[in-house]
Formats: structure tokens, sequence, C-alpha cells
């Protein structure tokens, strides 16, 4: 889950929590049943949260029948109806969720007779507004008039340009986006021109976030513009309205029309061939383009330059092996955005686990993040990622999108996955996000680091 | 005032093209700068027959 999705999620649940409507008891001192819709990860960060505050949900709500039966940290997957007939034997009961679907779950949950609290803790639709009222109709019609402003403002910087949007900031969705662009501008033939010397495509491709501006100039063949999250939807939406020719929305789940994600009830399609196939209409054996803009990250650089910040800071201790060649060490990447997050005591476990072996250990951080106890902090641009793992030499990481942009690198991957379901579909995170250039290894429920490890070959 | 790609007075349509207000509706038989499910038919991925069973059981038609 984004950052700012997390922070959103933990803030309502926080302020639900001070009005009474989480974790209270009722008159008999029975504690009020927490019900969440719908098995996928968000959900699960959303049930973490509420673990951590000392309630545990009754049941996870979902529409697959194949879910039912499993579970999440204890917590049942079941049919909908369970939450109407815990509230029928008197039960006082609270659903909260975290999906896109939220009025489709409500209108569901109405229908079947629940008649208790259905809490919104993420509101993802501010695009989508669920509402006839004027009022939203003048404020959306505004907001497209905001669209349509913006698209002609980049089409005259642009002029003669085919405009990408890449409408998130997930790093992976990029750089699938990147790999499987270039042959499908071949196929609809699109235009190259020569700038600097240099063959590039008359593209222009939209992101949101820093690190995805890094990745589209990664691959070095279009124009790239960063904008902000509204911005992005605005013009989004005035795509849609203008049909415009000139543009195309490379997403496997945006606009919403798209509906890609309803074959995977029919069969299991990972995640790049959904990109390659789904998005961009190519063949099965397209092959992906590799990036070209690697720059080196100078260790050395980095070592004097941590030295210095160890000198003015006592508190931090590092290996006495600082100098020598990274021989034996690793790159650690605990953080993902979009995926349910791995305990963090199997970091930390796996960190004890390392250097006791004689690993020096580095975490991979960004922003606010923080490194693993007894690690160094490091943190490269997108286009140092490669040369860093490559002279470290095995890098281990949740699976996120920071391991697509790695996969070229020449070392030892190891990509954790959590044992978790994609979206409402019987896949599994490992069946659609795996990659052939990493060790693949999913982590289940209650693995400790040692199961783990005996999962990986040669560590 | 024109509604959809085809000039059709459709209210629904017209709304989803402002702001993606569908209501759990979708319209298969409109085409948008973007990938489709089409392309999984193309792509060998789908049968036809399966994507109609996609369309069908996902109540997307009406």
């Amino acid at each position: 889950m984004e950052r700012e999705r997390f922070n959103e999620m933990t803030e309502n649940l926080k302020k639900l929590y001070n009005t009474g409507a989480l974790g209270t008891y009722d008159a008999n001192g029975v504690h009020k049943d927490v019900y969440l819709f719908a098995h996928c990860s968000a959900t699960m960060e959303l049930a973490d949260e509420l673990i951590k505050m000392g309630i545990i949900p009754v049941a996870i709500l979902d529409n697959n029948p194949d879910k039912y039966g499993m579970d999440y940290k204890s917590i049942p997957v079941c049919n909908p109806i369970n939450a109407v007939n815990g509230a029928k034997s008197g039960r006082d009961a609270i659903i909260l969720i975290v999906s896109r679907f939220y009025e489709q779950m409500v209108s569901q949950m109405r229908k079947l007779g629940f008649k208790g609290r259905i809490e919104k803790i993420i509101d993802y639709n501010t695009y989508a507004e669920y509402s006839l009222s004027p009022d939203t109709l003048i404020r959306k019609s505004e907001r497209l008039k905001l669209g349509m402003e913006r698209l002609k403002k980049i089409k005259s910087e642009y002029p003669g340009y085919f405009v990408i949007f890449c409408p998130f900031p997930a790093l992976g969705d990029v750089y699938l986006c990147m790999s499987y662009l270039m042959p499908y501008l071949n196929v609809v033939g699109r235009e190259q021109i020569s700038v600097n010397g240099t063959f590039r495509y008359k593209c222009l491709v939209c992101v949101v976030g820093n690190a995805q501006k890094q990745i589209v100039d990664l691959f070095g063949y279009a124009e790239v513009l960063k904008m902000n999250q509204k911005e992005m939807d605005e013009a989004i939406q005035a795509v849609i309205y203008k049909d415009d020719s000139e543009c195309y929305i490379a997403h496997q789940d945006r606009p919403y029309v798209v509906q890609l994600h309803r074959a995977l009830y029919k069969k299991c399609i990972p995640l790049e061939t959904i990109y390659k196939c789904g998005v961009f209409g190519l063949s099965t054996d397209t092959e992906p383009v590799k990036p070209v803009g690697w720059e080196n990250f100078d260790y050395k650089s980095y070592q004097n330059n941590f030295d210095k910040e160890v000198k003015n800071d006592s508190k931090m201790e590092i290996g006495s092996n600082k100098q020598e060649i990274l021989e034996k060490s690793a790159i650690i990447a605990p953080y993902a955005k979009s995926v349910v997050s791995l305990p963090e005591s199997l970091w930390i476990d796996m960190v004890g686990d390392l250097k006791a072996e004689g690993y020096q250990l580095f975490t991979n951080v960004s922003g606010d993040e923080k490194p693993l106890p007894d690690t160094k902090p490091i943190s490269p641009t997108i286009a140092q990622m490669k040369s860093l793992v490559e002279q470290i030499g095995l890098f281990i990481g949740i699976r996120s999108g920071m391991c697509d942009v790695i996969k070229t690198a020449n070392c030892k991957k190891i990509a954790l996955y959590p044992d978790y379901y994609y979206c409402d579909t019987k896949w599994k995170a490992v069946d659609m996000y795996a990659i052939n250039e990493f060790e693949n290894i999913v982590v289940k429920d209650n693995d400790t680091w040692e199961e783990v490890k005996k999962k990986i070959k040669d560590i | 005032m024109k509604y959809n790609a085809k000039g059709d007075k459709d209210p629904a349509r017209e709304l989803y093209r402002i702001y993606e207000y569908d209501e759990g509706l979708c319209f298969p038989d409109m085409k948008f700068r973007c990938g489709s499910l089409d392309n999984y038919v193309k792509t060998g991925l789908l049968t036809k027959e399966e994507l109609e069973e996609i369309w069908k059981e996902n109540d997307l038609m009406k």
C-alpha cells in the first residue's frame, strides 16, 4: 500500500476507534464484531493494524467461494452472509472496507440485510464518485474541464507527441510499461526522432513520482513528464472523455472499464503478461526492452560519506571491515508500497543470522524509512541500483517494484513473497509477480527466518 | 448534446466519461485508449468463448 494511503488508513482507524466504533464492548461486555470485506493485500494491512490495536476481526468477507476456509493470521475468510447472520443473532457488528469497490460492497451487504455500520477506511475513488447529485456533477465537470486544459497544455508543449499515461506511482507498473511500450510503439508505427544524436520516439510518458520519472529516463527512448496525482487523474479523465487517439493509458487497472483483472477468474495471467498482452496487445513471445541508462554506484564515496556521518554520531556502529572490498555482503530491501509487509522479526532474525555468518549488511531505504538494526542505510538512485547490487552480490527483498528494476542485474537475487491472494482471485502473489531472474520464495504467515532460509538455495 | 463516442444519447455513458460513475456497470462495446480484454483473445490467452463467459459471469452486459 502506498504510504499516503497507509497514513490515510491508520488515521481513519484512529478516528473510528476514538468514536468508540471499534474495540469497544457492548452492555453485556461482549466485544463488537469487526468484519473486513475483500480478501486482498490492503485488507491484510488493515487487519495487521487492527491486531496492533488489540482488535481481532471476526472474519474477512469475500465473494470468492474458492477462498472460504482460508485464513489470514487466524482470521477466517467467509461468505458475506456470515456478517448478516452474526448481526441477526444479536451481535453488534461493523464492516470495514479498504477497497475501491466500497459502493458495490455496501450495496451487496444492504441487499443481504445487514443493517449495521459499514465504514470506508480508505477513499480510493476520489475520481469515481458514486453520486448523481447536481453538486457532484458540477464538481466533476469542473474537474474534467481542468483535465481538458491540462491535456491541451501538454499537447502544446509537446506538439505531435504520442502521450502515454502511467496513472499511479508504482515502480513496477512503470517498469513493465516501459518494458513493452517500445514494441507497442513499433506496432502502431509511431515516429522516431533524433534528439542530440540519440534516437527516441516522439512519445511523452506522464508519471506520478520522482522514482517513476527515473524509470522512464532509465529506458531512454521517450520523454517524461512528472505530475502530481490530482493532475494525473484530471488528465486521464480528459483522455477518457475525449477518446483522444493521440493518448494511451498504459495500466492494468485504469480506467476501470479496462476490466483486465476479470480474466484472472478464468486463468492465471502474471502481471508482466497482463502488461504485454492485455495492456499493449503484443504477442506472448514479445521480448521486453531492457533499460540502458544505468549509472555506476561509487561505493568508495558512499563509504567515505558514511564514515563522516558516523564520526558525527557516536551512537552508530559500523563493522571493522569497512574498508574491505565487498566480498561478503548483502543488501536487504524490507519495504514495499503496495504489498503486505513481512514481520519485522523476520528481517531482524535474518540480519542476526547473516551477521553471524560474516556478512556486511545494508538496508535499501528511501524517504523516512529506517534501516534495519545493525545494517547500514543505503539510498542509491534508480539508475545506480544495478551497479550497487552487482557490487554487493546478494539482494534479499520483499517483492516490490524494486525487484523489477534490478531483474537484469548479474548477482544473486532473492524475492520474498508474503503468502496472500492477488485481489479477489484465487492466485497467490507469487503466481502473479514471480520473476524468472530471481529466486522466488513464499513466506508463510508463521514462517521463521530459519524456515525461510531453508527454502533458499546456497545462502 | 453528444453523449458517447457513437453519439447515442446515453446518460450512463456520459456520466462514465465525466467521472467514471459506473455503479458496477461496464460498457464492453466502448473502446477507450487503453488495454482491453479483447487483447487477450487477439494474443491467444483467452478464447472468444472464454471472453463471452467473463462478460456473462460478471454481469457486465447490463
